[in-house]
Protein backbone atom coordinates (compact mmCIF):
# COMPACT_ATOMS: atom_id res chain seq x y z
CA UNK A 1 0.00 0.00 0.00
CA UNK A 2 1.46 3.41 -0.89
CA UNK A 3 2.28 5.70 2.00
CA UNK A 4 -0.29 8.41 1.20
CA UNK A 5 -3.06 5.80 1.20
CA UNK A 6 -2.01 4.54 4.64
CA UNK A 7 -1.77 8.14 5.84
CA UNK A 8 -5.27 9.04 4.70
CA UNK A 9 -6.74 5.79 5.98
CA UNK A 10 -5.28 5.87 9.49
CA UNK A 11 -4.60 9.52 10.29
CA UNK A 12 -7.95 10.19 11.95
CA UNK A 13 -8.03 6.83 13.73
CA UNK A 14 -4.62 7.34 15.28
CA UNK A 15 -5.50 10.93 16.14
CA UNK A 16 -8.71 9.85 17.89
CA UNK A 17 -6.92 7.03 19.70
CA UNK A 18 -4.40 9.47 21.13
CA UNK A 19 -7.07 12.08 21.77
CA UNK A 20 -9.17 9.64 23.79
CA UNK A 21 -6.19 9.22 26.10
CA UNK A 22 -4.77 12.72 26.20
CA UNK A 23 -7.75 15.02 25.48
CA UNK A 24 -5.16 17.39 24.11
CA UNK A 25 -5.28 18.54 20.50
CA UNK A 26 -1.63 19.69 20.38
CA UNK A 27 -0.45 16.35 21.82
CA UNK A 28 -2.68 14.32 19.49
CA UNK A 29 -1.49 16.31 16.49
CA UNK A 30 2.19 16.05 17.39
CA UNK A 31 2.06 12.36 18.20
CA UNK A 32 0.09 11.48 15.06
CA UNK A 33 2.50 13.46 12.87
CA UNK A 34 5.50 11.81 14.52
CA UNK A 35 4.00 8.35 14.13
CA UNK A 36 3.56 8.81 10.38
CA UNK A 37 7.02 10.36 10.05
CA UNK A 38 8.43 7.24 11.68
CA UNK A 39 6.44 5.03 9.33
CA UNK A 40 7.69 7.07 6.37
CA UNK A 41 11.27 6.49 7.51
CA UNK A 42 10.65 2.76 8.01
CA UNK A 43 9.18 2.43 4.52
CA UNK A 44 12.11 4.36 3.05
CA UNK A 45 14.48 1.95 4.77
CA UNK A 46 12.48 -0.90 3.19
CA UNK A 47 11.40 -1.95 6.69
CA UNK A 48 7.64 -1.78 6.04
CA UNK A 49 5.93 -3.44 9.05
CA UNK A 50 3.81 -6.53 8.42
CA UNK A 51 0.81 -5.32 10.36
CA UNK A 52 0.77 -1.61 9.62
CA UNK A 53 -2.31 -0.86 11.71
CA UNK A 54 -0.87 -2.54 14.83
CA UNK A 55 2.50 -0.90 14.21
CA UNK A 56 0.93 2.57 14.02
CA UNK A 57 -1.03 2.09 17.25
CA UNK A 58 1.93 0.69 19.11
CA UNK A 59 4.10 3.58 17.94
CA UNK A 60 1.42 6.10 19.00
CA UNK A 61 1.07 4.37 22.35
CA UNK A 62 4.80 4.49 23.07
CA UNK A 63 4.94 8.16 22.21
CA UNK A 64 1.90 8.93 24.33
CA UNK A 65 3.35 7.07 27.33
CA UNK A 66 6.66 8.89 26.89
CA UNK A 67 4.98 12.30 26.78
CA UNK A 68 3.01 11.43 29.88
CA UNK A 69 6.15 10.32 31.66
CA UNK A 70 7.74 13.65 30.81
CA UNK A 71 4.69 15.49 32.08
CA UNK A 72 4.67 13.20 35.13
CA UNK A 73 0.98 12.53 34.56
CA UNK A 74 0.45 8.85 35.22
CA UNK A 75 -3.26 8.81 35.67
CA UNK A 76 -5.72 10.46 33.40
CA UNK A 77 -7.70 12.24 36.12
CA UNK A 78 -6.28 15.52 34.85
CA UNK A 79 -8.46 15.13 31.80
CA UNK A 80 -11.54 15.58 33.91
CA UNK A 81 -10.26 19.03 34.80
CA UNK A 82 -9.84 19.72 31.10
CA UNK A 83 -13.51 18.98 30.61
CA UNK A 84 -14.48 21.16 33.51
CA UNK A 85 -12.48 23.95 31.93
CA UNK A 86 -14.16 23.38 28.58
CA UNK A 87 -17.50 23.27 30.32
CA UNK A 88 -17.20 26.85 31.50
CA UNK A 89 -16.71 28.33 28.05
CA UNK A 90 -19.02 26.35 25.83
CA UNK A 91 -22.53 26.90 24.53
CA UNK A 92 -25.58 25.12 25.88
CA UNK A 93 -25.58 22.12 23.53
CA UNK A 94 -21.94 21.55 24.16
CA UNK A 95 -22.51 21.77 27.87
CA UNK A 96 -24.68 18.66 27.74
CA UNK A 97 -22.19 16.87 25.50
CA UNK A 98 -19.33 17.88 27.73
CA UNK A 99 -21.22 16.75 30.80
CA UNK A 100 -21.62 13.32 29.22
CA UNK A 101 -17.96 13.28 28.29
CA UNK A 102 -17.00 14.33 31.77
CA UNK A 103 -18.94 11.48 33.30
CA UNK A 104 -17.41 8.95 30.92
CA UNK A 105 -13.89 10.18 31.46
CA UNK A 106 -14.57 10.12 35.20
CA UNK A 107 -15.67 6.49 34.90
CA UNK A 108 -12.59 5.75 32.77
CA UNK A 109 -10.29 7.35 35.31
CA UNK A 110 -11.23 4.58 37.72
CA UNK A 111 -9.44 2.13 35.44
CA UNK A 112 -5.68 1.76 35.29
CA UNK A 113 -3.90 3.26 32.32
CA UNK A 114 -3.22 -0.17 30.89
CA UNK A 115 -6.90 -1.07 31.17
CA UNK A 116 -7.86 2.15 29.41
CA UNK A 117 -5.45 1.45 26.59
CA UNK A 118 -6.69 -2.12 26.30
CA UNK A 119 -10.25 -0.85 26.05
CA UNK A 120 -9.37 1.74 23.43
CA UNK A 121 -7.56 -0.82 21.31
CA UNK A 122 -10.58 -3.10 21.59
CA UNK A 123 -12.78 -0.21 20.57
CA UNK A 124 -10.66 0.23 17.45
CA UNK A 125 -11.44 -3.35 16.38
CA UNK A 126 -8.19 -5.04 17.21
CA UNK A 127 -8.29 -8.79 17.69
CA UNK A 128 -7.25 -10.43 20.97
CA UNK A 129 -4.08 -11.57 19.26
CA UNK A 130 -3.17 -8.08 18.09
CA UNK A 131 -3.95 -6.53 21.48
CA UNK A 132 -1.79 -9.10 23.25
CA UNK A 133 1.06 -8.27 20.87
CA UNK A 134 0.75 -4.50 21.17
CA UNK A 135 0.46 -4.49 24.96
CA UNK A 136 2.84 -7.42 25.39
CA UNK A 137 0.40 -9.33 27.58
CA UNK A 138 -0.81 -12.95 27.49
CA UNK A 139 -3.45 -13.82 24.91
CA UNK A 140 -5.64 -15.40 27.58
CA UNK A 141 -5.60 -12.33 29.81
CA UNK A 142 -6.96 -10.07 27.05
CA UNK A 143 -10.48 -11.49 27.19
CA UNK A 144 -10.48 -11.80 30.96
CA UNK A 145 -9.38 -8.20 31.50
CA UNK A 146 -11.71 -6.85 28.81
CA UNK A 147 -14.70 -8.68 30.18
CA UNK A 148 -14.03 -7.32 33.66
CA UNK A 149 -13.30 -3.76 32.47
CA UNK A 150 -16.38 -3.54 30.26
CA UNK A 151 -18.53 -4.87 33.09
CA UNK A 152 -17.16 -2.28 35.49
CA UNK A 153 -17.49 0.57 33.02
CA UNK A 154 -21.01 -0.36 31.93
CA UNK A 155 -22.15 -0.29 35.56
CA UNK A 156 -20.58 3.14 36.06
CA UNK A 157 -22.09 4.56 32.87
CA UNK A 158 -25.54 3.21 33.67
CA UNK A 159 -25.26 4.63 37.16
CA UNK A 160 -24.33 8.11 35.95
CA UNK A 161 -27.00 7.97 33.24
CA UNK A 162 -29.52 7.07 35.91
CA UNK A 163 -28.37 9.91 38.16
CA UNK A 164 -28.63 12.32 35.26
CA UNK A 165 -32.15 11.13 34.52
CA UNK A 166 -33.15 11.62 38.16
CA UNK A 167 -31.68 15.11 38.16
CA UNK A 168 -33.60 16.00 35.00
CA UNK A 169 -36.84 14.74 36.54
CA UNK A 170 -36.26 16.69 39.72
CA UNK A 171 -35.67 19.85 37.67
CA UNK A 172 -38.97 19.34 35.82
CA UNK B 1 -29.51 -25.09 34.61
CA UNK B 2 -26.27 -26.95 35.09
CA UNK B 3 -23.07 -26.35 33.06
CA UNK B 4 -23.96 -22.71 32.55
CA UNK B 5 -21.31 -20.58 30.84
CA UNK B 6 -19.22 -18.18 32.88
CA UNK B 7 -19.44 -14.51 31.90
CA UNK B 8 -15.76 -14.34 30.92
CA UNK B 9 -16.08 -17.35 28.67
CA UNK B 10 -19.26 -15.97 27.19
CA UNK B 11 -17.36 -12.79 26.42
CA UNK B 12 -14.74 -14.76 24.52
CA UNK B 13 -17.49 -16.72 22.78
CA UNK B 14 -19.05 -13.44 21.67
CA UNK B 15 -15.72 -12.49 20.09
CA UNK B 16 -15.19 -15.91 18.48
CA UNK B 17 -11.97 -16.20 20.46
CA UNK B 18 -12.36 -19.78 21.72
CA UNK B 19 -11.13 -23.06 20.34
CA UNK B 20 -13.39 -24.55 17.68
CA UNK B 21 -14.73 -27.45 19.75
CA UNK B 22 -15.34 -25.18 22.76
CA UNK B 23 -17.26 -22.77 20.53
CA UNK B 24 -19.46 -25.67 19.41
CA UNK B 25 -20.17 -26.81 22.97
CA UNK B 26 -21.18 -23.32 24.15
CA UNK B 27 -23.23 -22.66 21.05
CA UNK B 28 -25.20 -25.80 21.72
CA UNK B 29 -25.68 -24.88 25.37
CA UNK B 30 -26.90 -21.36 24.59
CA UNK B 31 -29.45 -22.69 22.16
CA UNK B 32 -30.93 -24.72 25.00
CA UNK B 33 -30.46 -22.32 27.94
CA UNK B 34 -32.52 -19.15 28.28
CA UNK B 35 -30.40 -17.75 31.14
CA UNK B 36 -27.24 -17.87 29.05
CA UNK B 37 -29.05 -16.36 26.08
CA UNK B 38 -30.17 -13.47 28.29
CA UNK B 39 -26.66 -13.06 29.66
CA UNK B 40 -25.23 -12.96 26.15
CA UNK B 41 -27.82 -10.36 25.16
CA UNK B 42 -26.94 -8.24 28.20
CA UNK B 43 -23.26 -8.59 27.39
CA UNK B 44 -23.65 -7.36 23.84
CA UNK B 45 -25.69 -4.39 25.09
CA UNK B 46 -23.00 -3.51 27.62
CA UNK B 47 -20.36 -3.73 24.93
CA UNK B 48 -22.22 -1.33 22.64
CA UNK B 49 -22.90 1.03 25.55
CA UNK B 50 -19.22 1.16 26.42
CA UNK B 51 -18.17 1.51 22.77
CA UNK B 52 -20.65 4.32 22.14
CA UNK B 53 -19.50 6.08 25.30
CA UNK B 54 -15.86 5.78 24.33
CA UNK B 55 -16.59 7.17 20.89
CA UNK B 56 -18.24 10.18 22.51
CA UNK B 57 -14.77 11.08 23.70
CA UNK B 58 -13.53 11.38 20.14
CA UNK B 59 -12.71 14.83 18.93
CA UNK B 60 -15.46 16.17 16.70
CA UNK B 61 -13.60 17.84 13.88
CA UNK B 62 -10.29 16.61 12.58
CA UNK B 63 -8.74 17.65 9.32
CA UNK B 64 -6.02 15.56 7.81
CA UNK B 65 -3.09 17.89 7.31
CA UNK B 66 -0.81 17.50 4.33
CA UNK B 67 2.02 15.14 5.16
CA UNK B 68 5.41 16.79 5.49
CA UNK B 69 8.09 14.32 4.55
CA UNK B 70 10.65 14.04 7.35
CA UNK B 71 14.05 15.64 6.85
CA UNK B 72 15.59 14.02 9.91
CA UNK B 73 16.67 11.07 7.83
CA UNK B 74 20.39 10.63 8.59
CA UNK B 75 21.39 10.20 4.96
CA UNK B 76 19.43 13.25 3.91
CA UNK B 77 20.80 15.19 6.84
CA UNK B 78 24.33 14.34 5.78
CA UNK B 79 23.48 15.31 2.23
CA UNK B 80 22.15 18.65 3.42
CA UNK B 81 25.29 19.23 5.52
CA UNK B 82 27.43 18.36 2.52
CA UNK B 83 25.52 20.83 0.37
CA UNK B 84 25.83 23.48 3.08
CA UNK B 85 29.61 23.04 3.35
CA UNK B 86 29.97 23.08 -0.43
CA UNK B 87 27.98 26.25 -0.81
CA UNK B 88 29.92 27.99 1.95
CA UNK B 89 33.21 26.96 0.30
CA UNK B 90 31.96 28.15 -3.07
CA UNK B 91 30.94 31.52 -1.70
CA UNK B 92 34.31 31.95 0.00
CA UNK B 93 36.05 31.15 -3.31
CA UNK B 94 33.84 33.64 -5.10
CA UNK B 95 34.56 36.30 -2.51
CA UNK B 96 38.33 35.75 -2.79
CA UNK B 97 38.31 35.81 -6.58
CA UNK B 98 36.18 38.96 -6.73
CA UNK B 99 38.40 40.78 -4.24
CA UNK B 100 41.59 39.66 -6.05
CA UNK B 101 40.19 40.80 -9.37
CA UNK B 102 39.19 44.19 -8.03
CA UNK B 103 42.59 44.66 -6.41
CA UNK B 104 44.24 43.77 -9.73
CA UNK B 105 41.95 46.15 -11.58
CA UNK B 106 42.72 48.86 -9.08
CA UNK B 107 46.46 48.42 -9.48
CA UNK B 108 46.10 48.43 -13.27
CA UNK B 109 44.17 51.69 -13.09
CA UNK B 110 46.91 53.13 -10.95
CA UNK B 111 49.21 54.34 -13.77
CA UNK B 112 49.77 57.82 -12.48
CA UNK B 113 53.30 58.01 -13.94
CA UNK B 114 52.02 58.68 -17.49
CA UNK B 115 49.45 61.16 -16.29
CA UNK B 116 52.08 62.81 -14.22
CA UNK B 117 54.33 63.15 -17.25
CA UNK B 118 51.44 64.69 -19.11
CA UNK B 119 50.88 67.09 -16.26
CA UNK B 120 54.51 68.14 -16.53
CA UNK B 121 53.92 69.29 -20.08
CA UNK B 122 50.89 71.28 -19.26
CA UNK B 123 52.72 74.43 -18.06
CA UNK B 124 54.36 74.72 -21.48
CA UNK B 125 50.96 74.31 -23.14
CA UNK B 126 49.66 77.03 -20.88
CA UNK B 127 52.56 79.22 -21.76
CA UNK B 128 51.76 78.68 -25.41
CA UNK B 129 48.13 79.48 -24.69
CA UNK B 130 49.08 82.58 -22.74
CA UNK B 131 51.25 83.62 -25.63
CA UNK B 132 48.23 83.00 -27.82
CA UNK B 133 50.33 81.26 -30.37
CA UNK B 134 49.83 77.85 -31.96
CA UNK B 135 52.50 76.07 -33.90
CA UNK B 136 51.26 74.00 -36.85
CA UNK B 137 53.64 71.49 -38.33
CA UNK B 138 52.84 69.24 -41.34
CA UNK B 139 54.88 66.32 -42.54
CA UNK B 140 54.15 64.16 -45.64
CA UNK B 141 54.22 60.35 -45.81
CA UNK B 142 57.99 60.20 -46.14
CA UNK B 143 58.56 62.48 -43.21
CA UNK B 144 59.54 65.51 -45.25
CA UNK B 145 58.53 68.80 -43.68
CA UNK B 146 55.71 70.37 -45.70
CA UNK B 147 54.51 73.26 -43.60
CA UNK B 148 55.61 74.89 -40.38
CA UNK B 149 53.92 78.05 -39.18
CA UNK B 150 53.16 79.83 -35.95
CA UNK B 151 49.66 81.25 -35.78
CA UNK B 152 48.98 84.24 -33.60
CA UNK B 153 51.30 86.64 -31.81
ZN1 LIG C 1 -26.77 -21.66 30.74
Amino acid sequence: MPFTKIYNLYYIRIYQFVYRHSFSHPDSEDITQEVFMNLHTEINKKNTPNNIKAWLYKCALNKFININKRKKVIHLTDNINQYEKALTNSIEYEVIQNEKKRLISKALSMLSQKEQILLNLYNDDFSYKEISKILEIKFTSVGKTLSRVIDKLAIQIKKSNHEELCRERSII
Amino acid sequence: MKNCVEKEVLFDFYHHSLEKDQMQVIKKHIEECKDCRNLLDLLSKDISLVKDSLNLLNSEIIEIPEFQAPTNNIKEKNKINYIKILSIAASICLLISISTLSILKFTRNQKPVNDYELLVFIPDMNDAWKAQSITVTHYDKDGVLVNHEIIGN
